[in-house]
């Protein structure tokens, strides 16, 4: 009788031990090649549009790729102003590479996550039906200072000087 | 008709600056990265697609089986734990190739997933060569080497897409460094 105590009291640490294995957390560094541009003008012409905006909300969603599974972040963002792009809904889709799955959280290297009340001046390309993603996301997704500007590549830039970009006239 | 004469010359001015490489002086010549999988990587394919790229990635791996020295080694067997996916079909992201690692509790990798984006490369105007060179470079992350910035290694984003198709230099002092 002991000795069945014994092994059942094994058999529940080991169940134990490996319920605590599959529950711990876990970080997993992903790296993507982004082509990289030369300058803040370059970009802002090459993206489909540019806005400023406020994250409102994220949402993890898991993309199966053959037997594996990739975590793509979708944020909600509500666009405060828009600096190039016509008829834009007045809240767009803007997906990130990574986030949480379970107990496992995928991040790209370069990559800082959205999170709900971001004010970011994004500079997109549009992937899919209204769906946009930042065209790099060291470059592409620029937190806005409260006093209004963004830091592109070590360069402080007002808001307005970027949007001066935008106008084929400016040099 | 304005518009799309602009977006396809700014398109194909993309990819010629990328070709160009941007002229600046590298840091550092190679960056070790904790999610590699190891000296040696095979892969399977992700879908049909993905293999009438065979040709391609194979040239890719070729490059990294034969350097001088080399010890690391790439071959695709469709009894991998890895896959490799490449598409001309619109994946819905902006990144040219993405790796990315899974591991087991102990944080050792225990497979890869690899993605080349063929559509998001021919949007910018860059050719076959600048696929293969993206090929090598994700292959790269398998055996533990980093991106850096800056420089004409593989590894680097700002490398010339069009004529570095294999590990330069420093790449293979990186690899040579980890796997000796």
């Amino acid at each position: 009788m002991k000795r069945v105590r014994v092994w059942a009291a094994a058999l529940l640490a080991v169940a134990l031990v490996a319920g605590l294995v599959r529950l711990w957390p876990r970080r997993v560094e992903m790296q993507a090649d982004y082509p990289h541009y030369a300058s803040a003008r370059q970009i802002a012409r090459r993206a489909d549009i540019v806005v400023v905006g406020r994250v409102e909300g994220v949402a993890v969603r898991a993309v199966s790729v053959g037997d594996k599974t990739l975590a793509v972040t979708e944020a909600s963002v509500r666009i405060l102003e828009p600096f190039k792009g016509e008829g834009l809904p007045a809240v767009i889709t803007v997906k990130q590479m990574g986030g949480r799955l379970g107990t496992v959280t995928y991040e790209e290297i370069d990559t800082v996550p959205y999170q709900p009340g971001q004010r970011l001046l994004l500079l997109l390309a549009r992937v899919g039906d209204g769906q946009y993603m930042a065209l790099n996301p060291e470059q592409g997704s620029l937190p806005v200072s409260a006093h209004d500007t963004v830091s592109y590549d070590g360069t402080t830039y007002r808001l307005a000087d970027i949007k001066a970009l935008m106008n084929p006239g400016t040099r | 008709m304005a518009t799309s004469v602009l977006k396809a010359s700014l398109s194909l001015g993309i990819c010629a600056a990328l070709a160009l490489g941007r002229v600046q002086a590298a840091t550092t010549d190679w960056k070790h990265y904790a999610g590699g999988y190891g000296k040696t990587i095979t892969y399977k394919w992700a879908d049909v697609e993905s293999a009438s790229y065979a040709d391609n990635v194979d040239n890719a791996a070729v490059r990294w089986n034969t350097f001088a020295g080399s010890p690391v080694l790439a071959f695709d067997s469709s009894h991998s734990a890895n896959t490799y996916q490449v598409g001309n079909q619109n994946f819905g992201y902006t990144w040219y190739g993405l790796y990315t690692p899974y591991t087991n509790f102990w944080g050792r990798v225990t497979s890869f997933l690899i993605q080349i984006n063929v559509y998001q490369l021919m949007l910018d105007g860059c050719d076959m060569a600048a696929v293969e060179s993206s090929m090598a470079h994700e292959m790269g992350h398998a055996f533990a080497l980093g991106d850096l910035e800056d420089g004409p290694q593989l590894m680097s984003h700002g490398r010339n897409r069009d004529t570095t198709l294999g590990p330069q230099d420093g790449d293979q002092t990186g690899v040579k460094s980890i796997w000796k």
